[in-house]
């Protein structure tokens, strides 16, 4: 109820802050940003895996958003829409610079190389058993992902999106989201299980 | 009952099965929650990328460098076009157009002799109000499209097929429309629509006869990149206000 509340207030602050942008006022723009950055690059690195590409993406997602505010309807929520417009950089990034093909996973991060660390709340004592041949073969499943399927995946097992709100950022009917993340999850299960049937 | 198939096990696995009649089968099948087991296992397989900590001041870093870059909030022609002032000014230009069409009309009944001589001389607002009609029903299939590939999926191949064929028959179109001089087409936000229309028909029309997954998804995002179908919605409307008035002002003469 509380959650609630809190939500409402944010979202009347930030059409606010919208309205006074549009009207003129540049600095408002700074209460989007300070609302938004720090989500935004949570997302943008788990698709990047890289520090200097994650915080391209949040400047140019900004920029963007901020020129084009006049097309802001208001029919969905900012962070809907911004969040919408930093997936969109995302796939750009990955196309761009195809980093889907070089994702590896290591210990010991390298924003150089496209290398990502493991969270370490995932199965402590389990983490230090990832062979490099399992990164690898976690890498490879990635790499089978189109960057669509990576995002909506992403949305969906780490940021923890539900399909819905998924398909709200990605601008698709529910289903379309829903399928897409079935495309992943199939591709990904079929190269992972044989991992979990030699653990 | 069948099995939950695995679309459903990944639904539930994560927790967005919302079906009651599963969920109680899945309760009390034993075979059915040995997979959701196997399922679960593999995708916690799938790492989760720790994100660096970012420092407390990472916010006020991106103003910073952002700020400067903001160039001063001018209103974009999209968005000027939907104010109440330029609406106005349009209504008024549809109506000078509808005044002139209904008088080249009358003209013809009030002087018979002049226009035996030219049958086929159509006035400027005749041919812009005829332009302005046909062109909303280009606009109205080519949103039908616009949905459509939206909506589409690689899996739905002879569909696509079909959606390449209308795209081909509407850019043929949209050609037409964009060079045909009138008054409704010269228009800068119908111009601008209509260009990137095209590009977007284009890609459309010569995607590989094979559309795989990646090509649909890349003319979705280039759709949505432009916000192309809300821009075509904005345009549409405005010419079936233009066109309803154009009607009714003619009704009323005749």
């Amino acid at each position: 109820m509380a959650n609630s509340g809190l939500n409402e207030r944010m979202e009347e602050m930030e059409a606010a802050a919208v309205a006074q942008v549009l009207a003129g006022d540049r600095d408002a723009f700074r209460v989007l940003v300070d609302a938004h950055s720090r989500s935004i690059f949570n997302l943008a690195y788990r698709m990047t895996g890289n520090q200097q590409d994650a915080d391209e993406v949040v400047q140019e997602t900004f920029l963007r958003a901020y020129k084009n505010l006049d097309r802001f309807e208001g029919k969905s929520k900012f962070s809907t829409w911004v969040y919408r417009i930093a997936v969109n950089r995302c796939l750009d990034m990955l196309e761009k610079k195809k980093i889907n093909g070089d994702y590896t996973i290591s210990d010991d991060p390298d924003p150089e190389e496209n290398t990502v660390q493991v969270a370490s709340t995932d199965a402590g004592p389990e983490r230090q058993l990832l062979s490099r041949e399992t990164n690898e073969k976690i890498a490879t499943a990635m790499k089978l992902l189109t960057p669509t399927e990576r995002i909506a995946f992403t949305l969906r097992h780490m940021e923890g999106q539900s399909i819905e709100e998924i398909s709200k950022t990605l601008k698709v009917k529910e289903n379309a989201a829903k399928n897409t993340i079935f495309r992943a999850v199939k591709k990904l299960r079929y190269n992972l299980e044989p991992l979990v049937a030699t653990r | 009952m069948n099995h939950l198939n695995e679309e459903e096990m990944i639904l539930k696995h994560y927790n967005e099965l919302n079906d009651a009649a599963l969920e109680a089968h899945l309760a009390d099948c034993t075979e059915c929650r040995a997979e959701l087991q196997r399922l679960s296992a593999a995708l916690a397989r799938v790492p989760q990328v720790k994100v660096p900590a970012l420092p407390d001041s990472y916010e006020s870093k991106v103003w910073a460098n952002l700020r400067d870059q903001l160039p001063a909030k001018r209103q974009g022609w999209f968005a000027d076009m939907l104010r109440p002032q330029k609406w106005v000014v349009a209504g008024a230009m549809a109506l000078l157009l509808v005044a002139a069409f209904v008088f080249g009309r009358m003209s013809k009944v009030i002087k018979p002799g002049v226009n035996d001589q030219a049958p086929n001389v159509i006035s400027d607002a005749g041919r812009d109000h005829i332009v302005s009609v046909s062109l909303d029903h280009h606009l109205e299939r080519t949103q039908i499209l616009l949905v459509e590939v939206l909506t589409a999926e690689s899996k739905d191949k002879g569909d696509f097929a079909d959606k390449q064929e209308q795209a081909r028959d509407l850019l043929d179109s949209n050609r037409l429309y964009r060079s045909s001089g009138t008054k409704t087409a010269k228009d800068p936000a119908v111009q601008h629509t209509l260009d990137e229309l095209e590009r977007v028909l284009v890609e459309i029309a010569n995607s590989p006869q094979n559309v795989s997954q990646d090509d649909i998804d890349r003319l979705q995002r280039s759709i949505e990149k432009q916000g192309l179908l809300f821009k075509v919605r904005v345009i549409d409307s405005k010419l079936k206000e233009q066109n309803k008035q154009a009607t009714k002002t003619n009704g009323n003469a005749i």
